[in-house]
Formats: C-alpha cells, sequence, structure tokens
C-alpha cells in the first residue's frame, strides 16, 4: 500500500483533495528566429488568460524547447491553452495567435499535439489575412500555410489537435507571514517550472485571490473571495485557518492528463513544505464541483493515479 | 507467414519485364506459391514499354504483340518467405519496369537499379532503390515515398502520357541527380534530388515543392502555377518570373529539418540558415509559384 506522509519537512498536510474539472487543451508551439522573440510571442500569447471566469482561456508556457525538437529547428516555446469546450477553445487560439504570434517578429506556430485524433482548425482561418496572397504547402502529411506579411513570411500549421484536459489542480500554502508564504510559492513555482504536461496560469505561478463558487451577497457574481482562508476577515466569517496562520497562497494547475497535475503537485509541495510554512491543503466543493480528485497524501507518497478517497479520509 | 518476402532475380533477362505484380500489400495475403504464379509480362526484344502499361490500362493484357507473353513470377525470381507486406528484391532489375505500380502500403527494398515506371501511381507504402532508376519513378503517384540513393532518370514524379497531372501526392527523394522533366505537372507532393536535374524541371507544375540540391539545368518552372521550386545550385530565372525579394523561407527551414530527421539527407548548415532570392512566377500563368534561389551571403 503506497505510503500517505501527514507532514513534509514537519509541515502538516491535510488529509484532503484538491478537486479539478474537465476542460479541452491545446499545445502550440511558437518558434522563431532567437529564444528572446521565441519568448516574447508566447507571453504575450499567454497573457490575460488566468481563468476562464473572465479570460474565457487558460493559458501559460509549458516550457522552453531546444531547436532540436521544434519542427523548424529553431529556439521554441511551447504554450499549453486550455478552454471549457472544442469551439472555444478554437476561437481563442485563432484569436490569440492571430494577435500575437502572427504580429511578432520572425515566429512561426505549430501543432504540439500531432497525435491527437481530434482536430481543429488553426491556421486555415488566419490564411485569409494573406487576402489571397497565401498559399499552402503539405509536409509529411501536414498541410501549412504561408502568410505574406510586411517583414516576410509567417508559417502556420493548417490544424491543431485538442484533447481533453484537466483544469483546477491546487494546493493552498498557509504560512506565518506573507513573506515566508511568498518565499514558498516561489520554490514550488520554480520546482514545477518546465514539467512536461503542466502550466501554472496565474501570475508567476502563483494566485493570491483564491476564490470560492458564487457570492454570499452578490447573486451575479460567479465567483468570490474565499473567505475562509482570508486571514483579515477571521473573526467575520467561518475560517480554516488557524492562530498564527496570517498569510495564504495558492498554486493553480492546468494539465493535459491527471498524472502529469499529481506529478507536478508533488513536486510543488515538497518544494513549499520549508521555513515559515504552518500548513498545506487544498481546494475543494465536497466533490460537486469536477470528476478529477488529487488527495494530497496519496500524492505525496507517489501515487499518481486517478483520486480514490482513502480508507477513513476525510475529503 | 514471414518477416520478409525475397525475390532474387534468377538470371540476366534478354528483354523487358513489367513487373507491376511485385506489390507487398498484394503479398501480404499470398503464399509462396501464389505469389510465383502472379503473371508479369515479358518482352523479349527492346521496344518501348508498351503504351497500355504508362496509362495503367490493362483491358489489352491478351493482345500486346506477337514479342510480348505473360510468364509467372517464379519463372525469373527465386521466391522466398509468404504472407508479408515487406518485400526485398534482388538482381540487376535495370530491365525490370513498374515495380510497386499502384501499391497502396508496405515496403519495396531493392538492391541495385530498377527499371521504368517505379512506383507508378501508388497510393502508399515505401520503396527505397539502392540503385538507379529509369525514366518515369514515381509518375503519377498520389501518396507514400520512394527514396532513391542513385540516379533517376526522366520525368521524376511526373504526368502519365495525356494526364493533365503528375504526382498528385507523397514524396520522392533521389540522393545524386535526375533526368529531364522532373517534377512536369506536380499537383501536390514533394520531389528531393540531391544532386542535378537535367532540362525542363517543374514545367507546368500546378502546386507541390521541387527541391534541387545541387543545379537546376536549362528551363526551370515553365506554366509554373503555384508551385515551389527550390535551387540551391542555381538555376537560370526564366524570363516569365520576377524577383520579389531576398529572405529566410520559413517553410524551407521546415522541409530542411525534416529531410534532416526523417530520412537522414545530409543538408548544410548554410542552406538551412542562408538567404534566398524569391522569383514569383510564372507570370504566364497565374503567377503564385515561385522560384528560390540559395544566395552565399
Amino acid at each position: 500500500m503506497t505510503e500517505r506522509p501527514a507532514s513534509i519537512h514537519g509541515v502538516p498536510v491535510d488529509d484532503t483533495f484538491a478537486e479539478a474539472f474537465g476542460m479541452r487543451a491545446a499545445r502550440v508551439i511558437i518558434t522563431a528566429a532567437t529564444p528572446r522573440w521565441a519568448r516574447q510571442a508566447a507571453t504575450t500569447m499567454t497573457g490575460f488568460a488566468t481563468s476562464v471566469i473572465a479570460c474565457k482561456c487558460e493559458a501559460a508556457v509549458e516550457r522552453e524547447l531546444l531547436p532540436r525538437v521544434t519542427p523548424d529547428g529553431r529556439p521554441g516555446i511551447s504554450v499549453l491553452v486550455f478552454a471549457m469546450d472544442s469551439d472555444g477553445l478554437q476561437k481563442r487560439l485563432v484569436e490569440r495567435i492571430g494577435q500575437t504570434v502572427l504580429t511578432c517578429p520572425t515566429t512561426a506556430c505549430f501543432d504540439g499535439l500531432p497525435d491527437a485524433a481530434e482536430r481543429m482548425s488553426v491556421g486555415k482561418p488566419l490564411r485569409v489575412f494573406g487576402d489571397g496572397f497565401q498559399s499552402s504547402k503539405v509536409v509529411a502529411g501536414r498541410r501549412y500555410w504561408r502568410i505574406p506579411v510586411m517583414e516576410g513570411e509567417f508559417l502556420i500549421q493548417e490544424d491543431f489537435g485538442k484533447i481533453k484536459g484537466i483544469g483546477g489542480g491546487n494546493f493552498l500554502i498557509l504560512g506565518e507571514t506573507a513573506e515566508a508564504v511568498l518565499a514558498a510559492a516561489e520554490a514550488a513555482v520554480e520546482a514545477m517550472a518546465g514539467m512536461a504536461g503542466v502550466i501554472l496560469p496565474f501570475p508567476g505561478g502563483i494566485v493570491r485571490s483564491g476564490s470560492k463558487v458564487g457570492a454570499k451577497r452578490y447573486k451575479t457574481m460567479v465567483a468570490s473571495t474565499n473567505d475562509a482562508y482570508a486571514p483579515t476577515i477571521r473573526p467575520l466569517t467561518s475560517t480554516d485557518l488557524a492562530d498564527g496562520v496570517n498569510s495564504v497562497l495558492e498554486i493553480v494547475l492546468d494539465g493535459l492528463d491527471f498524472e502529469s497535475i499529481a506529478a507536478a503537485m508533488r513536486v510543488g509541495m515538497i518544494a513549499a513544505c520549508r521555513s515559515g510554512v504552518r500548513r498545506i491543503t487544498a481546494g475543494n466543493y465536497g466533490g460537486k464541483l469536477g470528476p478529477h480528485h488529487f488527495y494530497l497524501r496519496n500524492i505525496l507518497g507517489g501515487d499518481r493515479t486517478p483520486g480514490q478517497a482513502p480508507t477513513g479520509g476525510t475529503p | 507467414m514471414s518477416d520478409t518476402v525475397t525475390l532474387t532475380l534468377k538470371d540476366a533477362i534478354d528483354g523487358r519485364v513489367v513487373a507491376d505484380a511485385i506489390l507487398p500489400d498484394r503479398f501480404a495475403t499470398l503464399s509462396t506459391t501464389e505469389i510465383a504464379h502472379l503473371p508479369i509480362w515479358l518482352t523479349r526484344h527492346t521496344s518501348p514499354p508498351a503504351l497500355a502499361d504508362a496509362t495503367g490500362c490493362d483491358t489489352d493484357r491478351g493482345t500486346r504483340g506477337p514479342d510480348q507473353h505473360s510468364v509467372e513470377l517464379g519463372d525469373l525470381f527465386s521466391v522466398r518467405g509468404e504472407r508479408s507486406a515487406v518485400v526485398r528484391v534482388q538482381g540487376n532489375l535495370t530491365n525490370v519496369d513498374g515495380i510497386g505500380a499502384a501499391m497502396a502500403g508496405g515496403t519495396i527494398s531493392i538492391d541495385g537499379n530498377a527499371g521504368r515506371e517505379l512506383g507508378r501511381a501508388m497510393t502508399g507504402g515505401t520503396i527505397a532503390v539502392h540503385g538507379n532508376v529509369g525514366d518515369d519513378a514515381g509518375v503519377a503517384m498520389a501518396g507514400g515515398a520512394v527514396l532513391i540513393w542513385g540516379s533517376a532518370a526522366d520525368r521524376v514524379g511526373g504526368a502519365l502520357p495525356g494526364a493533365s497531372r503528375g504526382m498528385t501526392g507523397g514524396e520522392i527523394f533521389v540522393r545524386r541527380n535526375v533526368g529531364r522533366d522532373a517534377g512536369t505537372g506536380v499537383r501536390r507532393g514533394l520531389i528531393v534530388v540531391g544532386g542535378d536535374a537535367g532540362d525542363g524541371t517543374a514545367r507546368a507544375m500546378i502546386a507541390g515543392t521541387v527541391l534541387v540540391m545541387g543545379t537546376a539545368a536549362g528551363t526551370v518552372g515553365l506554366w509554373n502555377k503555384r508551385g515551389t521550386v527550390v535551387a540551391l545550385g542555381g538555376a537560370t530565372v526564366p524570363a516569365t518570373y520576377r524577383y520579389a525579394c531576398t529572405y529566410r523561407p520559413p517553410y524551407l527551414r521546415l522541409i530542411f529539418a525534416y529531410l534532416r530527421r526523417a530520412h537522414g539527407v545530409p543538408v548544410d548548415d548554410r542552406y538551412i540558415n542562408g538567404q534566398y532570392a524569391r522569383y514569383c512566377g510564372d507570370l504566364s500563368e497565374i503567377g503564385k509559384g515561385e522560384l528560390l534561389l540559395w544566395t552565399d551571403s
């Protein structure tokens, strides 16, 4: 039976689970003449993509790619994009690539999920920017569009793969001071950086404003502050914070599959358990929000299989 | 069932053979005996191949003339193995035409030279020739790959007589040189020539790409509609093409990376990172084609 550690480096880990939900995912490979311009395009493309609540998609850089693994042999960046449905994912890709990658000097854009059976048209709707001067080429059975631009030419693959992904993997870091919690969150993000199949869509990979579903006071709000973990209103609400906890930060993860998220959460939680951290926990809604449950102690024990409630465990 | 079906030519052939029965996808379901009994056409004199073969028409098989008659594959080849889509052919096959014609899958490996119409109208699979091939290799092919480690004669990837388009898909790699009229009427697909190309390369090309890593001699890309002709060793720009700019085409980097990784084609970094002069043409057609000439700058 897998060991289920209750603490890491002396920091207690709650016997609970992170609750995640299904999303549709795509991987976009951006290449450019230099790593700088590949990063620039990726950074711009993934701007304002922290949460589907208001951004319509969640996106971030997955990792940097060496020239020897990119389709055109240039420096590249892998970007993951998540949306709630297939149509939304395709629209977001067309919008974002069209406005941020097509416009960026020296870039080209390729599908990063070539084995995905489900395809969506991305380069094809963008081709019309060429106003009839565009041309297509087929290489190794895949079609690419060459769109003439002032700089020279923009190359983009015609269709991109889409798969079922998972959004909303998470863990919370509770600590004594804001500085200590931030340092722990930074350590977690650094440890998870570049792990395959996972992104941390929030600024610097960290969320300071974790939310609960809906609101107590405003009916139109889809989400509002997670008051149970907000230390400044501890006496005014039903708090989950013990004495001595004065700040909380959250790490949110989206991934292409359960195993990728679980692996990243494990690495991140271990890195976050350091001086000044009082507790690690996770956000869930009792299993009502999504079908993917990441049990923290199972994950820390090395179990990457989709979550089942541990015997005697308390979700 | 065996891993490979091996055909070994028994004796030198006096005349020409149309061996379009050598098909991996057909061999995949046949026993050794059944393979040996497949009919092939033997022509005892050295006249040009029957027009019927070139057109892919087999309705006149009984009326090919007194010099041509049907024999069995086993009469000319020894057959080893059965029920496999991996076929190896051994011997001097310079006079053996139509190998892999219309094949849809599997692999043919030829240890030596091959005759005319190799892979004619094939739609899938791979043919690898470790030698030279005759005219019309990959003519009218629609898919799959033809890998020729030596040179190819005329009309590589071209059109069948009377047809309006040449190859419509797939890839042809010739490690050395090709003869005249390579890529005539190509509609889609990739032809890579490791050495030089003869006169008339990419004539009446509709689309697709012809990459010549040496020199493209004579006229190049006449009546080209939307095709791409790349000449790393230079070519004479037709009068009906117009210079556009000198740049690094992103598409070529994709092609070169693919050639290196998937097929082990040696491509010098100076070509990958180099500048190319782009000429638009043929302006006597719709003019959406291009001639890309590598510039040593």
